[in-house]
């Protein structure tokens, strides 16, 4: 287990606009769960967020968060956007994005170290990130600055984007992962489309 | 991607995963995750998957994000050991293919 803080920069295209960020100190907290009788070396990656958006306290006096936000308010507004009263300093809570990510990434982590029936075959290494709001920096300061980087297999990211929930699969990455999951989880989660409402507000105000 | 075991039980579920995914891809919503920066799909290397409590999406990013609005169950489910949930058995099975 470690608390890592990196410096770096990147560059990251954000709704069609190319954004370069540095980061300072930024923290990540990793904690590795190993099997006694590993069946591989490469482990599987979960990650969750404890930093909350830009604008919550805290990041409002952070300077790489304080500079992002400013960035993006005068971005706004020198083409005139509309979302002033949205990105207003308010104090956000971030209670499901992403307190409740970290809440079950440590609850996985606790259930696979005390319960000895679940017989784990490979690594889990447990990514507390402390950057994903601004600009998924933190998660690029573990991908190249940590010691934990190497050998990995697959990511589970945890998110969320309302705390009504439930848990769903939103994106993928090789069809495998898709099949695994179609294979194990034999209660998915799902709905029609009509009833789903991903940002409704929010694309409404674009 | 295909989710045929599924079809039976929740024949919207790959619509839905489906529906979302284009979303992101069409760079529409104003939102992205860590998968972007870490998967074989965008940014990275690594294959897997990216879950997300996904409704009352009002609260998301505002004031109303705090612990009372989080549905009840909704983190019990998640990790609960027995029951099925999409990250726990995701785990479970990725133990074996990695």
């Amino acid at each position: 287990m470690a608390c890592e803080y990196a410096t770096g920069a990147t560059d990251l295209d954000f709704l069609h606009a190319a954004f370069t960020n540095a980061y300072i100190n930024i923290s990540n907290v990793v904690l590795k769960v190993i099997p006694v009788d590993a069946a591989a070396d490469r482990a599987v990656l979960v990650n969750a967020h404890f930093d909350s958006t830009l604008g919550s306290p805290g990041t409002r006096t952070h300077p790489v968060y304080f500079f992002c936000y400013r960035m993006i308010c005068q971005s706004m507004e020198s083409n005139g956007e509309l979302l002033k009263e949205h990105h207003q300093p308010h104090c956000f809570i971030g209670a499901s994005d992403c307190a409740s990510c970290v809440g079950v990434a440590l609850e996985l982590a606790r259930l696979l170290v005390s319960d000895e029936s679940r017989k784990l075959q490979v690594p889990v290494v447990f990514l507390l990130n402390g950057g994903e709001e601004a600009f998924l920096l933190g998660a690029h300061a573990f991908r190249e600055h940590s010691k934990f980087k190497n050998g990995l297999g697959a990511i589970i990211n945890l998110e969320s984007t309302g705390p009504g929930g439930p848990d769903i699969v939103f994106q993928h990455s090789k069809s495998w992962t898709m099949k695994s999951y179609a294979k194990v989880a034999s209660r998915p989660r799902g709905t029609v489309i009509a009833q789903v409402d991903p940002f409704n507000f929010t694309v409404s105000r674009l | 991607m295909t989710c045929k075991e599924q079809d039976v039980r929740c024949p919207h579920c790959q619509g839905l995963v489906r529906a979302m995914q284009d979303f992101f891809e069409a760079g529409i919503l104003p939102a992205d995750t860590d998968f972007r920066m870490m998967s074989a799909k965008y940014l990275g290397d690594l294959p897997g998957v990216d879950i997300a409590f996904l409704l009352d999406s009002g609260a998301y990013h505002s004031t109303k994000d705090v612990p009372e609005r989080i549905r009840p169950g909704t983190l019990q489910v998640s990790t609960m050991p027995g029951l099925t949930s999409p990250r726990l058995t995701m785990l479970n099975l990725l133990r074996s293919t990695v």
